[in-house]
């Protein structure tokens, strides 16, 4: 009976890990360092599935079994989609010390912004982001 | 976009320093008005239709949104002669520079110069 309850508690529990260390990752997104190193979200998820291994192991039954395989695969899914469905096309970027090449493009205000305008005043900070949000 | 919000103290210091941020995507400049002030962005939002700036820094996502050829997400700290000192270019979608990375990176040139 008490292992019964055991192996029920800790199915749910391993359930409860995999779907919150999972979820979590799309909430946190403003995060740089958790977008970035999903591997707190990633060890979350092992622990789910170990529990679920372990309540399969205890409990025996068809059910907790079938949990814990369904533990492994959301993991698995979590982080095909992270290293596989997210990954960008690998870039050529120019190699520090170079410099940077001039361009001239249009402000938010209709201005012409040149790099070689700040040549020579201070250091730039050059951020290209996807847009199209 | 997440990521031009959190750039208040590398534009203040970056400021100080005779320098600033600016921020590129392949948006139209409508687009990039909107994206400005609903940031509340005190830096140029660069509007880089025809990709010469995305090319030239080698950050091209071809067909990377819905067919449209947009930027990888990039950073490149540029010192006051113009020589790349520092970059990140992300490998997944989500993938972006600690502010407090680019923060101490442009600490260390101001501190040179």
């Amino acid at each position: 009976m008490k292992a019964k309850l055991a192996a029920t508690l800790l199915a749910v529990d391993g359930m409860v890990l995999c779907l919150a260390g999972g979820l979590s990752y799309f909430f946190l997104l403003n995060y740089p360092s958790l977008r970035t190193t999903p591997v707190v979200h990633i060890a979350v998820m092992a622990c789910g599935v170990a529990s679920g291994v372990t309540a399969a192991v205890i409990a025996g039954r068809r059910w907790a079994t079938c949990l814990a395989i369904a533990e492994g695969l959301l993991t698995g899914l979590f982080v095909l989609l992270l290293y596989v469905g997210f990954a960008l096309p690998r870039s050529e970027p120019l190699a520090d010390g170079r410099l940077g090449p001039d361009f001239t493009l249009p402000d938010q205000a209709g201005r012409s912004v040149s790099l070689a305008d700040y040549r020579g005043r201070g250091p730039m900070l050059l951020v290209f982001y996807r847009g199209f949000w | 976009m997440a990521e031009l919000r959190g750039l208040g103290e590398i534009s203040a210091a970056l400021g100080q320093a005779g320098g600033t941020v600016l921020a590129i995507s392949a948006d139209p400049p409508a687009k990039a008005r909107q994206v400005a002030l609903s940031n509340k962005l005190d830096f140029p939002v660069l509007s880089d239709a025809s990709l010469e700036a995305i090319r030239a820094y080698g950050v091209l996502h071809a067909a990377g949104r819905a067919g449209r050829d947009i930027a990888l997400p990039a950073n490149f700290l540029i010192d006051r002669n113009g020589q790349i000192v520092w970059q990140h270019v992300a490998r997944r979608v989500q993938d972006r520079a600690e502010p407090a990375e680019i923060l101490r990176w442009v600490q260390s040139i101001t501190r040179q110069d």
